[in-house]
């Protein structure tokens, strides 16, 4: 966060998650929702979003910078597979910057994945998919 | 303005009008301004009267949306603090047990050059995940499966153990277990579920040489690079081969297994670049007999090595595999000796509105021993449907050639579908 905003954080906000929103949502995670409202921390037109998605089984925690509805940034926070490992490192997460949604809800790039670590891959890039879609609410709200 | 509407009027009437001027009086014009001023007043007085209702209802209601905001809050507050306990709450033993399962039914036609035919419809695989994390850092994997349907006396299928292992972190980087878990070769044998390779049927290569699904019990420790090196070492239970020295026939599935020559196992696996993997694994077990006096052998050691490379061209993505594998065993049988087997699988998947569809080829060699020499070239080509990232339709057609034995070749197509989750 102070990578993001220096020492000026921004207090945290809350997105709920609408009735029209939902279905776009689990469009992207393709299965229910397990949540109702989202944390966001927002300053001009940047945007920090810590979300969960289960990778084979457990949850992995991701924090995504997105800016200008662009993303800027992306880490694991957390992981807690015993495969898939590699998505944490920035050899992989480096291809997410720069990428944004396209009006389909995919990344306008595709992500090439990692042999064996299919499901952590796929969680990190529906994760990317929803920060997107949640800075984009933002943007709309306005 | 209303009034002073009604006033302008009057007057313009009393100036105005000569007709009027002169019928009335003074005091009659006079008697009946007064008039005129009083209703007035009670219109005003009335206008006066609602403008104050109307400023206490506007303050009542101003009062009640200042209410309806705090209530909303108070709210909010509420459901937050609810869900963030329920997020941060890990009482119970579910809270931090996992399931999951696949499962992969199968329809096999087959002929044969010599004339048999063969139709099949099998639920090959019906398996059950169960994990639990006993803390953030130790936890407890296991899978158990059920093949072929049925299991029992006399029936086609089993009921098996495949994974039961308990693994600890002792750091992000290293970690260990112990139990029953699978062998680290291959790129199958870890890595089965079935939306998550082509083919109804799992290559021959890995089934027959590796042998895939081949798990054993014991100890294990990896470690994992920040470049993305991984190392793996494991020490386990190994293989028993009796006199026919088939491979996979060896394997003990950890059921009252004799337990006399470990094997030690290694692998190394780079992951560095996003869409490659290149791994490399070796496997030697001091006596692969179990230091039976029934059959002659001695050591043995598998050499497996992979690679694996996926990358987007245009509006799909390409993913090409490639293993070699390949026994070196010290038997009384100079063709059992060298058992090995390798593939290439080039494929392609492209998402549409209905799912992603992918289309694959394989070739796969193979000379391995199961009590004579068997040399296979295996050619197959088909297609998978994604109905769901987890559901997968499968079809393909497969060309097997003995060459070894003339009027021996088959071919045939299989349909599948898989799912997991």
């Amino acid at each position: 966060m102070q990578q993001t905003f220096g020492n000026n954080i921004p207090t945290a906000q809350v997105l709920w998650i609408s009735k029209a929103l939902k279905p776009t949502v689990e469009k992207i995670l393709q299965h229910q929702m397990g949540f109702l409202r989202v944390r966001y921390w927002q300053q001009d037109t940047t945007s920090v979003w810590i979300l969960e998605e289960i990778g084979k089984t457990k949850p992995i925690t991701i924090g995504v910078v997105v800016q200008a509805e662009k993303i800027a940034d992306i880490k694991v926070l957390a992981f807690r597979e015993s495969r898939g490992w590699e998505i944490k490192h920035e050899f992989f997460t480096n291809q997410f910057k720069g990428l944004y949604l396209t009006p389909d809800l995919h990344l306008n790039t595709p992500i090439d994945g990692i042999s064996g670590a299919t499901l952590s891959v796929r969680a990190m890039t529906k994760i990317s998919q929803l920060a997107l879609l949640f800075a984009q609410q933002l943007s709309i709200s306005k | 303005m209303r009034i002073n509407n009604n006033i302008k009027s009057l007057v313009f009437t009393l100036l105005c009008s000569p007709v009027l001027a002169h019928a009335m009086t003074v005091d009659e014009l006079a008697a009946q301004f007064e008039a005129y001023k009083q209703q007035q007043a009670n219109v005003l007085g009335k206008i006066v009267q609602e403008n104050t209702q109307l400023k206490q209802q506007n303050q009542a209601l101003k009062t009640k949306i200042a209410t309806t905001l705090t209530a909303v809050e108070i709210n909010t507050n509420a459901v937050e603090t609810i869900a963030d306990n329920m997020q941060a709450s890990v009482g119970g033993w579910f809270e931090r047990t996992s399931l999951g399962a696949y499962g992969e039914l199968h329809y096999t036609n087959r002929s044969k050059e010599a004339g048999d035919h063969q139709e099949e419809s099998d639920f090959h695989r019906f398996v059950i995940f169960l994990g639990h994390e006993f803390t953030d850092k130790l936890r407890l994997y296991s899978e158990l499966e059920l093949e072929h349907s049925i299991a029992g006396d006399g029936k086609n299928g089993e009921i098996e153990l495949e994974q039961a292992y308990l693994e600890y972190d002792i750091s992000p980087q290293l970690s260990a277990k112990a139990g029953l878990f699978i062998m680290p070769v291959g790129i199958m044998n870890e890595t089965h579920e079935p939306a998550t390779f082509y083919g109804v049927e799992r290559n021959e290569v890995e089934k027959r040489i590796i042998p895939a699904t081949w798990w054993e019990a014991g100890i294990g420790t990896a470690y994992k690079f920040d470049n993305g090196v991984s190392a793996e070492v494991a020490v386990t239970t190994g293989l028993n081969l009796n006199d026919d020295y088939d491979i996979r026939k060896g394997r003990g599935k950890v059921s009252k297994q004799t337990a006399n020559d470990p094997i030690i196992a290694a692998r190394v696996k780079y992951t560095g670049i996003p869409g490659l993997e290149v791994a490399a694994s070796i496997l030697h077990q001091t006596d692969m007999g179990q230091s039976s006096d029934n059959v002659d052998i001695g050591a043995g050691t598998l050499y497996e090595g992979h690679t694996i490379y996926s990358h987007s061209i245009g509006i799909g993505t390409f993913t090409g595999k490639a293993l070699y594998s390949h026994w070196d065993i010290d038997a009384n049988n100079s063709a059992a000796e060298s058992q090995y087997g390798w593939y290439l699988e080039p494929s392609y998947k492209v998402p549409t509105d209905w799912g992603d569809v992918g289309i694959y080829a394989r070739f796969q060699q193979l000379d391995y021993f199961s009590g004579s020499v068997k040399n296979y070239d295996i050619w197959e080509t088909g297609a998978s449907w994604w109905l769901h990232e987890n559901v997968v339709l499968k079809a393909n057609y497969v060309y097997k050639q003995d060459t070894l034995q003339d009027n021996h070749d088959e071919n045939g197509f299989d349909l599948g579908v898989g799912y997991h989750f």
